[in-house]
């Protein structure tokens, strides 16, 4: 059922029989995907009926009820946060995240958290500690990753959103696998503050759900300016406006841009696919015409120097000290060391120690400092491009 | 003279961690701290002494400087011709920065007269027996894994900021002291003695408003902050107030105090605050000014040494003091000098 009209039954059905529908389902089917490592259904129940009431003299605010499923790397106070890992499989966060705190004050039901890659070192949804996230469109298949269990939970009619986070993909990725819509929002417009980030200058939170309004709904919830992160901007936009207003006939003369790289190593299929959407837009009115992002080549090797530099930095706090299960040793790095050999995983482990290596005071000019440099060339690719067209359309994964 | 400043480094403490132990000691956990980072300007263990001493001179201007032992330390870095950087960890008083540069100049000199080889390492200085040991060999550079913090957004200072910090900026130590010599006309060792204390200094312009300044500068860097220093405290601490030297000022101005018993009135009232007026009645300090007081006196000290009388009248300038000496101590010191020195040739002269 589209977000909209789940809203309007909502608001004159009963609350407590959809919850309970949400919960039959996670319990008869989740045992398979796998897409929550942490449920809160008592919480959960207390604030339906809270909700209840409010709905009951139309006082609700914008999510009115809503089930919301969270990524484990987003801080819900008093609830467990594992970000997927064995390093912090009893750490209670001791606060909400920003974002937690908007989408609880606009009512919406937060049910449980994600499964995902550990610390977000993924794309399929297979390195989490708490074991791999099942496609519920085809259990056969991955979900896709970092924010799996997101995509999955809302795929598997779990929860009605979700909120993943992004890095290079994590929205992204898993939206598509599973066939729901995810979206990442540009850096800095949603608060990372109670996010356990991967790479704090790419990353940041953003949303899950089956339609665009759902998508532009929670958006306009967890956006905006917030003094905790002092990279986020205002955001004065409703995007749901946006989607609401928008008009079929809008579409005509609006000029759409798809860079040829795209479509270099791509799976057929896909590429069909994509084509064939391009030609749609175009019998409707729209301008396409094939543009070049000549430096998006270096994207690959520039994303890893940068994930893997502020990875390795992020990841320092996590030395049995201060969080994680500590194992001592015979000094502080040998405690250091048994303490993250025994609650990580090898992809972790492999980008800590990689991030390491390339932050080292002897090679920082050679790379760290070079791949920011590239990273504004690529900047400036988009930029170019944004100036003359309105879109710039392309697919999300190269393979199925 | 001139050093350059590279960076400034704003951070908190974390923390200590004390791994032998396994405790943790948070109780300096947040404070903020500066690390200035100077360029290699700095050419001899004297220049390093004298830029430390201006730049905490400045900073304790400044107010920033927090009170307690060990707030402000030095990381110091030395290399001479033919050698490695040699880095010395945490030494907490200039004394010692000057202490250990001294030192390492001296081991650095000797390990390659003797054909040695000067590797990069960190040392640390000994406060007891001024030298300094190794700390750490070989400075891992893996030890440095800095990256720009994605988290923190760049700050610009406007013009505009600028300007306005630079409008709420007490006045520097180096401005103060131009202007006092300039203002003032006080001569340099006097006006460095003032401004090496803030509090003095300010005490000192109070005075200047109602006395000579020369004399309040000349009774403040000298007399005031000696015993301040003896008995360990501050003009904010103690019960003296700058009313208390322009008094005191004029007093001495009129002839009515002598420069002993002002000296006297100092040490005292750095305790007590005692008003000067009612000093000088209670401790009878009004110089004997009156000519047939004196006279009498002298006449009593002239009866009681015959010797030197007749000593002066043989020649001996000498005499001339030792009397002089005999009716200050007669009058406690109250006796006006010069007009006691007058009298004591006329009548001297008188009876030869």
């Amino acid at each position: 059922m589209f977000t909209k009209d789940l809203i309007e039954n909502l608001s004159c059905g009963s609350l407590e029989e959809q919850f309970h529908k949400k919960i039959e389902t996670i319990q008869k089917k989740d045992n398979e995907i796998n897409s929550f490592i942490t449920l809160c259904l008592e919480d959960a129940e207390k604030s339906s009926k809270i909700i209840q009431k409010k709905i009951n003299d139309g006082s609700q605010g914008r999510l009115s009820g809503l089930i919301i499923s969270i990524k484990d790397n987003i801080a819900v106070s008093n609830i467990r946060m594992t970000c997927g890992s064995k390093a912090l499989e009893n750490y209670i966060a001791p606060y909400d995240a920003t974002i937690i705190n908007s989408i609880k004050k606009e009512d919406g039901i937060i049910i449980g958290k994600c499964n995902m890659d550990e610390f977000a070192c993924g794309s399929d949804g297979t390195s989490s500690y708490f074991g791999l996230t099942k496609n519920p469109r085809n259990v056969d298949y991955v979900s896709g990753g970092s924010s799996s269990g997101s995509a999955a939970s809302v795929a598997a009619d779990f929860a009605d959103l979700s909120v993943g986070s992004d890095t290079g993909g994590s929205i992204r990725c898993p939206a598509s696998f599973c066939g729901v819509y995810g979206l990442k929002p540009s850096y800095g417009l949603v608060s990372r503050y109670g996010v356990s980030d991967m790479a704090m200058s790419m990353e940041g939170p953003g949303p899950f759900a089956k339609d665009t309004y759902g998508i532009a709904l929670l958006l306009d919830v967890i956006a905006g300016k917030d003094p905790r992160d002092t990279m986020t901007v205002d955001s004065n936009n409703s995007y749901l406006s946006v989607v609401e207003n928008y008009r079929y006939e809008n579409i005509k003369n609006m000029k759409i841009a798809y860079a040829k790289e795209f479509f270099e190593g791509i799976d057929e299929k896909i590429k069909n696919i994509i084509l064939d959407k391009i030609g749609i837009l175009e019998s409707q009115g729209a301008k396409i015409e094939q543009v070049s992002l000549p430096n998006i080549k270096y994207v690959i090797p520039i994303y890893y120097l940068i994930v893997f530099s502020e990875f390795s930095s992020a990841m320092s706090k996590f030395d049995g000290f201060k969080y994680g299960n500590y194992i001592p040793g015979q000094d502080i790095v040998e405690a250091v060391s048994n303490t993250r050999e025994s609650s990580m995983g090898t992809e972790v482990k492999r980008r800590i120690l990689l991030g390491t290596f390339i932050t080292m005071e002897e090679f920082r000019g050679r790379w760290y400092t070079k791949a920011l440099k590239a990273r504004s060339a690529i900047k400036e690719d988009f930029e170019r491009i944004f100036k003359t067209h309105d879109l710039l359309i392309g697919p999300t994964m190269p393979m199925l | 003279m001139g050093v350059g400043i590279w960076e400034i480094h704003i951070e908190e403490d974390p923390g200590r961690y004390e791994l032998r132990e396994g405790k943790v000691d948070l109780n300096r956990c947040g404070i903020p701290l500066a690390e200035i980072v100077t360029a290699p300007d700095i050419k001899s263990p004297e220049y390093a002494r004298e830029f430390l001493r201006d730049l905490l001179l400045s900073l304790d201007y400044l107010g920033v400087i927090r009170g307690e032992s060990g707030s402000v330390r030095a990381d110091v870095n030395i290399s001479i011709m033919g050698g490695n950087r040699i880095e010395i960890k945490n030494v907490n008083s200039v004394k010692g920065v000057y202490k250990a540069l001294k030192y390492e100049i001296v081991r650095q000199k000797a390990v390659l007269q003797r054909g040695g080889t000067i590797t990069m390492e960190t040392r640390h200085f000994d406060e007891g027996s001024m030298i300094t040991k190794a700390m750490r060999k070989k400075e891992t550079l893996a030890d440095y894994r800095y990256i720009p913090d994605p988290d923190l957004v760049p700050f610009y200072v406007s013009p505009e900021g600028l300007s306005r910090i630079e409008s709420i900026l007490p006045e520097s130590p180096h401005n103060k002291k131009k202007r006092f010599i300039e203002e003032y006309s006080l001569g340099e060792e006097i006006v460095d003695a003032l401004i090496s204390d803030l509090y003095l200094s300010d005490f000192f312009e109070e005075c200047a408003k109602d006395s000579n300044p020369l004399e309040a500068g000349k009774w403040c860097a000298t007399e005031l902050k000696r015993r301040l220093n003896e008995k360990n405290l501050s003009v904010s601490t103690s019960m003296i107030t700058p009313k208390h030297i322009s008094d005191m000022i004029d007093f001495i101005e009129k002839g009515e105090l002598s420069v002993k018993n002002a000296k006297w009135i100092i040490g005292d009232v750095v305790d007590t605050g005692e008003e000067i007026p009612t000093l000088m009645s209670k401790k009878n300090f009004y110089q004997i000014r009156s000519e047939d007081t004196l006279i009498k006196i002298l006449e009593k000290v002239m009866r009681e040494n015959p010797k030197a009388v007749l000593d002066y009248k043989s020649g001996n300038q000498n005499a001339l003091h030792f009397l002089f000496g005999k009716v200050v101590n007669e009058t406690e010191g109250r006796a006006d000098p010069s007009k006691t020195i007058k009298l004591l040739k006329d009548k001297l002269y008188m009876e030869a």
